[in-house]
């Protein structure tokens, strides 16, 4: 029995405290801030605030051109940008209604599949971090590094790459990046295999994720959930399945699908699309080095001229989830209106479905397992 | 008196510029560059900044890793007040500098985080390389080393920040205030 | 598989979303009857909202709903028009959960009031900040904005 402000005796049990996550806290991945209720430290509600990191990016697309907006892209979603950028481009592809050479379509493939590994590789190293085991980020670092060279060889730049272009691809890659990329793969799985003795039967790693954060398959719905957290509740739905863009149709890769969504499923599904992605990788590069000769990678369109008119929806299955852009042209050099769909800002919204009745230390095992990433929910 | 005064300077500067232990202040891209530095291939061990620390209270390296927002200034502020003197502040990225490429039409971007606090080291680019985020920290150990008391306090004095925590902050702030408080 | 949505509602205008989602324009009053309708209906069962999309057209605002069904591996769009002055629609949390912050977000940068809303306040900026900026007429005028002019 405890006391109140108004000297009222209650039940320590009825009684709640509110405590106050971020927005400056190394867990929340970012600027995100939840308050949080807490019956003794059992979670009543959670209230998350975002917002902090709200750039205006919607506002700013209707003073620019096309080309203008091309390189604002890449930082909507900065750990994987190549999948907003082909979002983007794809979608002004479908308005001015052209198709890419086949070339560039295997490298569009192989950029983004590279960026989702080196994005999952981010969020292992973070995750394990948030649970408290220090060493794993060094080495999910080291391979990351090693893509991000190789991105950076490609592109000019480790993170915002501004790399695919209206029709195409701005530059070929060389025969020597491939094979670079081809060592990199075959070593890869090495190194997979390596995270996955240190840390998946780890028992302080399976207590603190197993049966941990539960998202049951009515509420992913609910939230229009997408990408990993969406499969680890046994709900196969996969862009690149269900309606195939690029060379997706011509690859062979599968889909892992968990059976309860937990926060120790959620991290599963993420190594194994690490290694889903390590085949497609490879898949692409035995073709770019089978058609060395072919160097057609850009239908030489003019950016500089675009006016679309009408609208269209660019989608992508982005390393988070459904990524959506929604343009609206009118015939002028601005578009009308630019929305993102982001993954993370659904999956933002629902974690207090997900984490309440838990714990507050499980917070940051549920959120972490979540992979929200705060530039996508502020936009 | 001059020389045992510049003595102490001298010992207490080079004891400052080899253990500066920087903020986990990441808002956006520039963020995860930060977070390479600290990783294995960078490794800014080397240089004795290894130690990011969660709470500016233990802190006395602001490194500014990304975009402020109007609604994360008077929070970047309410950081930079925790944090005890000596305090040091390297504004990391084109958007911390001068709001980089947030600069024209956006509507919620601070152009610049010296709008708010004074920054040491200014460090463009978009996002720089962890080899830039290196040079910027030995960069601000030389001008430590050659730093004195006086000259640091008239580098603070000088400058104003645009935000006043009466108003702006207390406005933010004030549902913190009820969060702190127990509830019923 | 629309045949009989189409008899049932009021279709005002057909367009199209590339590459091939289909758009229904709709009376802004049958909104709620109708996304209910599409939940439900075993011909179509768009069990997921993937997002509220708003357009300001400088006369009127267009609310447009992003449907996805996963039975069925289709999308389509229903939308509506709503008055410039009036900007005032009806809450669909009761349908489809991950609205409300859809909501909240519209509410927040176009000023479109949502009715029965559980929760509606700015979502994106700070509680005091001054107008709807992605509306057309926006003017700058917060005054956070002025200090970053000198």
């Amino acid at each position: 029995m405890m006391k109140d402000s108004n000297g009222i005796m209650t039940k320590t049990s009825e009684r709640t405290m509110q405590i106050n996550i971020g927005p400056q806290h190394p867990s929340t991945h970012g600027v995100l801030r939840m308050l949080v209720t807490l019956s003794g430290e059992q979670i009543i509600k959670i209230d998350p605030i975002i917002g902090y990191l709200h750039r205006g990016m919607e506002k700013m697309a209707e003073t620019r051109t096309y080309l203008q907006y091309l390189p604002i892209v890449d930082r909507i979603d900065y750990l994987s940008g190549f999948f907003c950028s082909y979002a983007y481009i794809s979608a002004i592809e479908n308005l001015i209604n052209t198709d890419i050479p086949i070339k560039a379509k295997y490298i569009r493939t192989l950029t983004m599949e590279m960026n989702r590994i080196s994005s999952h590789l981010l969020w292992l190293g973070c995750y394990l971090l948030d649970l408290g085991a220090t060493s794993p980020l060094f080495y999910t670092f080291i391979e990351r590094e090693k893509i991000l060279n190789i991105f950076e060889d490609l592109t000019g730049s480790r993170m915002m790459y501004n790399y695919y272009t209206f029709g195409g691809i701005k530059r070929d890659i060389e025969k020597e990046l491939l094979i670079r990329i081809k060592n990199f793969s075959n070593e890869f799985l090495k190194a997979v295999r390596e995270y996955e003795d240190l840390i998946t039967n780890n028992p302080i790693f399976i207590t603190r994720t197993k049966d941990i954060g539960i998202l049951s398959k009515e509420d992913a719905t609910e939230y229009s959930i997408t990408g990993a957290n969406l499969r680890a509740c046994s709900i196969p739905k996969d862009l690149r399945k269900d309606s195939p863009y690029l060379i997706y149709n011509n690859l062979e890769f599968s889909v892992p699908i968990g059976t309860i969504s937990d926060s120790h499923s959620r991290y599963l599904m993420r190594i194994k699309e690490m290694k889903e992605s390590n085949k497609i990788i490879n898949q692409c590069t035995d073709w770019l080095l089978s058609n060395i000769e072919d160097k057609e990678i850009n239908t030489k369109i003019n950016p500089l001229t675009i006016k679309p008119n009408g609208t269209a929806l660019g989608e992508v299955e982005s390393t988070r989830g459904l990524l959506q852009c929604y343009i609206e042209a009118n015939g002028r050099e601005f578009p009308n209106r630019i929305k993102w769909r982001t993954p993370s800002f659904y999956a933002t919204q629902a974690i207090n479905t997900i984490a309440k009745g838990f714990m507050l230390p499980d917070l940051m095992s549920i959120f972490g397992s979540l992979d929200i990433i705060m530039p996508e929910v502020d936009r | 008196m001059n020389i045992i005064l510049s003595t102490i300077d001298a010992i207490s500067n080079w004891a400052r510029s080899n253990s500066l232990w920087p903020l986990t202040f990441a808002t956006s891209c520039c963020g995860i560059e930060m977070m390479s530095v600290s990783a294995s291939d960078y490794d800014i061990a080397r240089f004795g900044s290894e130690v990011f620390r969660a709470s500016p209270r233990q802190a006395d390296l602001l490194i500014i890793a990304g975009t402020i927002t109007h609604k994360m200034a008077p929070l970047l502020l309410k950081l930079y007040e925790q944090m005890p003197e000596p305090k040091y502040v390297i504004a990391m990225g084109a958007c911390a500098c001068s709001g980089g490429m947030f600069k024209n039409g956006s509507y919620s971007v601070v152009y610049g985080a010296d709008k708010i606090i004074p920054v040491d080291i200014y460090l463009p680019m978009c996002p720089p390389k962890p080899e830039a985020l290196i040079d910027s920290i030995r960069k601000l150990q030389s001008e430590i080393k050659n730093e004195s008391l006086t000259t640091r306090k008239e580098f603070i004095a000088k400058h104003k920040s645009k935000l006043k925590i009466q108003d702006d902050l207390d406005i933010l702030i004030q549902e913190d205030v009820n969060i702190y408080r127990m509830g019923i | 598989m629309f045949k009989e949505f189409e008899t049932k509602y009021n279709i005002l205008n057909k367009t199209i979303i590339l590459p091939n989602i289909q758009e229904f324009y709709i009376k802004k009053e049958n909104i709620k009857e109708a996304l209910r309708y599409l939940k439900n209906s075993p011909e179509t069962i768009f069990s997921r909202l993937d997002c509220i999309i708003a357009k300001d057209n400088s006369k009127n605002f267009t609310v447009s709903y992003i449907l996805n069904s996963d039975t069925y591996n289709t999308k389509c769009a229903i939308s509506y028009y709503l008055d410039y002055e009036e900007a005032e629609t009806v809450s669909i949390f009761d349908i489809y959960k991950n609205a409300i912050w859809d909501e909240r977000e519209i509410y927040d940068l176009f000023g479109i009031k949502f009715n029965n809303h559980p929760d509606l306040k700015r979502i994106l900026l700070p509680n005091s900040f001054k107008g709807n900026p992605l509306r057309k007429d926006y003017i700058a005028n917060d005054e956070r904005l002025k200090w970053n002019n000198d």
